[in-house]
């Protein structure tokens, strides 16, 4: 146990010394890729993105789609059930794109140079949108989180504050996420002629986008069951089902615009009567994460069942194989052919998404454990809307 | 309530409002915050380097071309030291025409190489081989040629060997000393260079020059007038890298001059020069040729009025010597049709051209035309057909297009490529080149075979005189040259000049005793990327001496006991004349780009240093030895002054270090001056010489030496990257160069795809390149190769190999760095006794190899 | 300025890459070079000759997905690389489709031919074309140069490559065959236009969807004061 004041501390496990081992490399490792330059990767001109990309920024933004599919369902929709999972979706996300920043700062050549976006606007390049989407909503999600942190300092006037923002907060991460999810997709739509034709489609934004918003409560759901476990709230039966039947919808959504895209470009065909690595990840990516969890879904739904907490989780777990399956196809399947030579990440290039996803952990365990993320549903105390700006927009009942 | 209503409101008016600021964003000049840079001002748009100077030079050793340019000197902005940078073309040039190739910018950076030989090494270790620490000690270059001296002294004449081109200080040194002296364009230039002495240039002739190139033979083509040529395997990749030819093909090519190449290899320059193309069998161009003759003649086709006038044609033979007939006064003889007598040539109004035998005296004589008709009256075109696996209409088409723009037409030859394709029968097809070029009068005619006139860089000996006759030669020497006296009579005593055996050099070096000493004189030349260098090397681990002059320490160095450090070309003052390309009297110059920066020695002042320590009474003008009398080098003054360039070299480079004669080129005339029975000159179609060694006086079909076996089905095609050279240093340690050739698969060997299928190898594999023991007996060395499949050869009986790689020298970073192969390894040393029975010049051979491949 | 263009008349090519060389001198970037990133390389494959350089598009993707204006195209016809904003993304590398920005790792710099733009400013060629030994390369005001290749292309039946490629280029290719058998890559082609960049859509769209959002916020916002005024 580590005692920083009598508010905050931080439980030692060996798990976690783990992960800080792993954080620790990841520093050691980052700056030194700092001063040196990519060329600790394997990355080349043939693949200049890589793991960093798939991991570090593709599924991290993916993943952390939890943040503005909650706010959105929660203050835009109205759908007021969910309550208890904002604040823990919230917090996902913006460790996530905390990490996704740090991510594409490592990916980039010139990494010194990360402001000139800032200065110098590329206003008609995707990456330009992509920047700066994540930097602003970078912003946005701390000053959604910044309640909650302020009010675990002490600071209830800050944390008021920025209560008082969030409707313009919410609305604006909703904006920005929409644009550079999509403009994740767009980039590869670029790729005309060399991303394999099982995954390039015009529709890649729509595609992106889609799946994003299908992923994001699974990872708020998974994220919830897991957290439960650690500190014992219990399992929301109101919010999780309506996430699962969220995701159920999207992804069905998400699963007939593929399915119509691959049959308009005759590509369907192909993932039967070939067999490659393409098609053999293609039809992996497709089972698991859209077959599979659509069957259940749809199964449960049809016959009116009740979504339990195994079925709920074990859906979730498929979705975000599935997205993970899908950015790694994008990036890396479907550019091996024309890429012409392989690629496979360096020792150093693993370590540090290893890293970075472990100092991840660590931040999440040590903000959950200290700034009241997680009340239980039906419990809240009186101060939680200011706490959290969770039904900030909402008299209190008293 | 209304308190709550007000703060939704309020929520969305912020929304509109940043909404609003975003939307007039894409107009806002806020948007490039750092404007884009004004024309001239964006950091690309300013020059990357600063010129300082620019100094006239020409391009030596890199090909035969000699490209006229300069050497930009400027600021480098990453060292911010003043240097060479890069070459400038000269436009008034008339070989470059302001180009310049690849190779010579190379030259630029190798001034700079850091493995470059800045001092002399002497060896403390007697150990022999690349493998092996030589112990090398820096010694000052003086006395290390003073101890080279003394060394020398000990051995008689016979048993030193030069081996150096000949070059005026070569050729004094070794005549004055009685050595021998030999060199390595046996292989490159010999063919070429003693068929063209035997049907042409006749020497010693009146422009024979000591230019700077070691090649001596004054013939150049007019590609830019030409309307039809005809290539045997002339298209090699290396031309690619020569920008003085380079230019005058693309000039030849938009005046629409039809160019047909047989070669087993498409190479690059078949895709931009290329009229037609034909994949030939390897080794049977000569099949071609004769039956083009055979066509022309049987059709009469030829040009009659230069055959009379400027040709043997009509000179009479006798049928059973083989000799021509000739007056007291060694004069050609024809038949005149009006007495019905043998008449001298020239006075003889009305020679015949075919018929006969006609009784002269006692003997029965034919003239020449007519016995090339029945030499190749069996060669028909589809005769050629079968052994050369080209369609007979094709060569008849050939033929007739050839003879038809005569005397616009020529078939090209320069040196390896040339008189190879390069086998055991190409002397045979150098001398059907050169009567193709006789029956269409292109010799010495606008858009023909243009020679040297007007200019003459006189030899060490015209300026000065030895005060004796030079010691004999050896009788007996280690090259063999003894053994294939018309090459012999050419070096004894015409142009001492000539190539010499390289490819017995090996060969007596290592099977006989005859030579204790070498000395190599050897500037970046890679002389152990010849033929069969493991020969060379077991060889000179007996020898007592060996010594070599060098740019680099390259792998021949591990074999001596001295390297010493020569000069960089750009570091030397030149004067040449434009051999390769002489429709006009000309001159350039060159001056030093930089002083030598270590402890060099240049050829000259070695020479002398050399001649003076071992036979001053040549090297002074009056015998004494007195080292202030020593013989004047001032070649290019004399031939300055004499041509009205300039008074002397210094004024002529300070005038720009250009001359050229404008006039008009006189077809024919030089062809006079110097040709056989001048002042009336004549082209030689029919070679005595060779009838008087029991071979054919004019050109026979042979097969080629190496015969298949088995798996040794493959034929060995040499070519090389066109920015590399002999493994010479200067390219192949040059890591961009590296690259490129990596990048264009130059370091592999070539075969064509099906032929990989056969022996079960795959793009990439390293295969093992084998010789039949039964023609490589002695010291075989299998070549290791990574293969590249390509459809660019051919054929699936051939493998086409690099030349110029495979450096075992460990100080050449990037050379010895597993870089390609050595080609060289493959090509057997030639036995003598062998030899002089297949080609009495003895010279090429290269290519007469079958090799086995297998996957390694 | 004039506009400016390249005519490659690859059937008078050997690849010999003197161009490539006297490129290399020019810039002074051997070690790059050495490493394999050259700005242009000529490569004489089994089916032609191949010149692998910028083809200084008339509307480049790479100028256009550069998120910091790093790279630029000019009105007298370069694509120009400025390393001060380059942030090293290395986007223009993936969406180049004739695959020629590369990355270099040791001067983190784009590797990239700029058409000599500091000579062409002097008045001389670049000199890659000034020191082409066959004249294969060629240099002149842009409209000059596509009269004469098209003329060409006619004259000796030639196909043209450059021309409709990626809506245009600042480079003409003349080939004897299919261009893309001889190495050049098959790339969509457009017809000729030289229209500005897009319009700022991308901007504009958040503006609209933000909006939208702001109107279903306070919808839902009202949806619950009401019910909790039902309260």
């Amino acid at each position: 146990m580590i005692r920083i004041n009598s508010n905050i501390t931080f439980r030692m496990t060996g798990f976690r010394k783990l992960l800080m081992l792993f954080s620790g490399i990841f520093f050691v490792l980052v700056l030194y890729r700092f001063a040196v330059g990519l060329s600790i990767t394997n990355l080349s001109d043939a693949w200049p993105w890589g793991l960093w990309t798939v991991i570090d920024v593709k599924l991290g933004i993916a993943l952390a789609a939890g943040g503005f599919t909650t706010a959105g369902i929660y203050y835009i929709l109205g759908i007021k059930k969910i309550e208890s999972v904002v604040k823990p979706a919230l917090l996902t996300a913006w460790l996530g794109y905390c990490m996704v920043a740090l991510g594409l700062l490592v990916d980039l050549g010139r990494w010194y140079g990360f402001w000139h976006p800032i200065v110098s606007w590329g206003h008609h390049s995707v990456m330009f949108e992509l920047y700066m989407c994540v930097l602003l909503y970078t912003v946005v999600l701390t000053a959604e989180f910044a309640p909650i942190f302020f009010d675990g300092i002490g600071f209830k006037r800050t944390a008021k504050f920025f209560v008082g923002l969030t409707g313009f907060l919410v609305i604006a991460g909703i904006v920005l996420s929409t644009m550079h999810q999509s403009s994740l997709g767009s980039m590869y739509v670029l790729m005309a002629g060399r991303l394999d034709q099982l995954w390039w489609t015009m529709a890649l934004p729509i595609l992106y986008f889609s799946s994003a918003v299908a992923v994001g409560p699974a990872v708020v759901t998974c994220e919830s069951a897991l957290s439960g476990k650690t500190y014992k709230h219990e399992w929301d039966n109101e919010a999780m089902p309506f996430l699962a039947k969220w995701s159920g919808y999207v992804l069905s959504f998400y699963f007939v615009v593929r399915i119509i895209d691959l049959i308009v470009r005759g590509q369907l065909g192909r993932l039967f009567t070939t067999f490659d690595a393409q098609t053999f990840m293609c039809l992996l990516e497709l089972v698991i994460g859209s077959v599979l969890p659509l069957f259940f879904f749809w199964s449960y739904n049809l016959s009116g069942k009740f979504m339990d907490k195994k079925m709920t989780v074990r859906n979730a777990i498929f979705i975000i194989l599935g997205v993970v399956l899908n950015r790694t196809n994008v990036v890396i399947t479907g550019m091996w052919k024309s890429a012409g030579t392989g690629y496979f990440p360096s020792t150093q290039e693993i370590l540090i998404t290893i890293g970075l996803t472990s100092f991840g952990i660590l931040v999440y365990l040590f903000i959950a454990e200290n700034f009241g993320v997680f009340t239980p549903h039906g419990a809240e105390d009186e101060d939680s809307s200011v706490r959290s700006g969770v039904g900030a927009s909402r008299v209190p009942s008293a | 309530m209304a308190e709550e209503k007000k703060l939704s409101r309020r929520d969305f008016l912020k929304v509109v409002g940043v909404a609003g600021a975003a939307a007039s964003m894409s107009t806002f000049p806020f948007r490039n915050l750092s404007a884009q840079a004004p024309f001239g001002k964006h950091p690309q748009e300013q020059a990357p380097y600063i010129v300082k100077k620019k100094v006239a030079q020409v391009c030596a050793r890199a090909c035969e071309a000699d490209c006229a340019y300069y050497v930009v000197v400027g600021v480098d902005p990453v060292t911010g030291l003043e240097r060479a940078l890069t070459l400038e073309g000269r436009p008034e040039d008339p070989v470059a025409r302001g180009k310049f190739c690849i190779k010579g910018m190379s030259f630029v950076d190798s001034l700079y190489d850091p493995d470059r030989l800045l001092v002399t090494l002497k060896r403390t270790k007697p150990k022999k081989g690349t493998d092996n620490d030589p112990g090398w000690v820096t010694v000052k270059t003086d006395d290390a040629v003073n101890e080279i001296i003394a060394e020398l002294k000990k051995y008689k004449p016979s048993e030193i060997l030069m081996a150096s081109p000949g070059d005026p200080y070569t050729n004094k040194l070794a005549k004055s000393l009685g050595t021998t002296r030999s060199d390595q364009r046996t292989e490159c230039f010999g063919t070429h260079y003693y068929i063209n002495c035997l049907t042409i240039t006749n020497p010693p002739n009146k422009y024979y020059s000591s230019t700077y190139t070691p090649s001596h033979h004054i013939a150049g083509y007019d590609f830019d007038k030409a309307k039809y040529q005809v290539w045997f395997g002339f298209d090699s990749y290396s031309k690619a890298g020569k920008a003085g030819m380079l230019n005058h093909w693309s000039e030849g090519k938009k005046n629409n001059c039809k160019i047909v190449m047989f070669n087993p290899v498409k190479t690059s320059m078949a895709d931009a020069f290329a009229t037609e193309y034909y994949s030939i069998k390897p080794g049977t161009d000569l099949a071609v040729a004769l039956a083009m003759i055979n066509v022309i003649v049987a059709n009469k086709k030829y040009n009659t009025a230069f055959l009379k006038k400027y040709s043997d044609a009509a000179a009479l033979v006798d049928t059973k010597t083989k000799l021509t007939l000739k007056t007291k006064e060694g004069a050609l003889m024809a038949w005149c049709s009006q007495h019905r007598r043998a008449e001298p040539i020239d006075t003889c109004h009305a020679p015949v051209l075919d018929g006969g035998p006609f009784k002269v005296d006692t003997v029965e004589a034919k003239p020449v035309l007519q016995l090339l008709k029945d030499a190749t009256k069996t060669n028909t075109p589809e005769w050629a057909a079968q052994i050369t696996d080209v369609p007979a209409d094709v060569i008849r088409k050939t033929a007739l297009g050839f003879a038809a723009a005569a005397p616009y037409s020529f078939v090209p030859t320069y040196k390896r490529d040339a008189a190879g394709p390069n086998y055991a029968n190409s002397w045979r097809l150098r001398h059907a080149i050169s009567i193709l070029n006789t029956l269409s009068g292109s010799i010495d005619h606008e858009g023909g075979v243009i020679l040297l006139h007007g200019v003459k860089i006189p030899w060490l000996e015209d300026i000065s005189a030895p005060v004796k006759p030079y010691p004999e030669q050896p009788k007996e020497p280690v090259d063999f040259r003894n053994q294939f006296p018309v090459t012999d009579d050419i070096y004894r005593n015409k142009d001492f000049s000539a190539p010499g055996h390289y490819g017995m050099v090996g060969w007596g070096l290592y099977n006989t005793d005859r030579a204790k000493v070498v000395f190599f004189r050897n500037p970046h030349r890679g002389l152990f990327a010849m033929i069969q260098p493991q020969m060379a090397e077991a060889a000179l681990e007996k020898m007592k001496l060996v010594v070599d002059w060098n740019l680099y320490l390259d792998d021949l160095g591990y074999w001596c006991d001295y390297v010493i450090a020569a000069p960089h070309q750009f570091e030397e003052g030149k004067l040449d004349v434009r051999l390769y390309f002489p429709k006009w009297p000309c001159f350039v110059g060159g001056s030093p780009v930089q002083k030598t920066t270590g402890d060099q020695i240049g050829w000259g002042g070695l020479a002398v240093k050399l001649g003076m320590g071992l036979a001053p009474q040549y090297w002074t003008t009056d015998g004494s030895g007195d080292p202030k009398k020593k013989v004047p080098l001032n070649v290019g003054d004399v031939a300055l002054k004499e041509a009205g360039a300039a008074k002397d070299s210094a004024e002529f480079m300070q005038k720009g270090g250009f001359w050229i004669n404008k006039k008009a080129y006189e077809n024919y005339k030089t062809l006079g001056e110097i040709g056989y029975g001048r002042p009336n000159g004549r082209v030689r179609m029919f070679i005595d010489e060779f009838s008087k060694v029991n071979h054919e006086p004019l050109p026979i079909w042979a097969e080629r030496w190496h015969k298949t076996k088995d798996d040794y089905k493959f034929s060995l095609l040499i070519t090389r990257a066109p920015w590399n050279m002999h493994a010479d240093p200067n390219f192949i340690n040059n890591p961009v160069l590296k690259k490129m050739t990596e990048k264009s698969f130059m370091d592999c060997v070539w075969i064509h795809p099906d032929a990989a299928k056969e022996i079960g190898v795959n793009e990439g594999d390293m295969v093992i390149l084998e010789n039949n023991p039964e023609y490589m007996k002695q010291v075989p060395r299998p070549v290791k190769a990574k293969v590249h499949l390509t459809k660019r050869v051919t054929r699936n009986d051939c493998v086409l190999t690099f030349h110029g790689m495979g450096h075992r020298a460990k100080n050449l970073k990037v050379a010895s760095n597993n870089y390609g192969y050595r080609d060289g390894d493959l090509i057997p040393q030639k036995d003598p006794s062998i030899v002089k029975k297949y080609d009495p010049t003895g010279m090429g051979w290269v290519e007469d190899v079958y090799v086995r491949i297998r996957k390694a | 300025m004039k506009e400016y263009a390249v005519l490659i008349d690859s059937t008078y090519c050997t690849a010999c890459n003197t161009c490539a060389y006297r490129c290399i001198q020019e810039f002074r970037y051997h070690t790059q070079a050495a490493k394999g990133l050259f700005r242009t390389f000529v490569a004489a494959n089994d089916e032609g000759i191949y010149h692998k350089r910028c083809m200084h598009c008339l509307e480049p993707e790479c100028v256009k997905q550069c998120p910091v204006n790093a790279l630029t195209k000019t009105e007298y016809g370069p694509v120009l690389y400025s390393i001060d904003t380059c942030i090293g993304c290395q986007i223009c590398v993936k969406v180049c489709p004739f695959g020629i920005p590369q990355f270099d790792e040791a001067t983190k710099k784009i590797v990239k031919c700029s058409l000599c733009a500091q000579r062409v400013g002097n008045g001389k060629e670049p000199a890659c074309v000034e020191a082409c030994p066959t004249g294969a390369l060629q240099f002149g005001e842009y409209k000059a140069m596509m009269a004469k290749a098209k003329d060409l292309a006619a004259k000796r039946k030639l196909t043209l490559y450059g021309m409709q490629e990626a809506g245009g280029t600042h480079l003409f290719v003349l080939t004897e065959g299919d261009p893309v058998k001889a190495g050049y890559p098959a790339v969509a082609k457009r017809a000729v236009k030289m229209k500005a960049l897009p319009a700022d859509g991308l901007v504009r769209v958040p503006v609209v969807a933000g909006l939208v959002l702001g109107g279903l916020k306070k919808l839902s916002d009202r949806k619950e004061s009401i019910a909790s005024e039902k309260d």
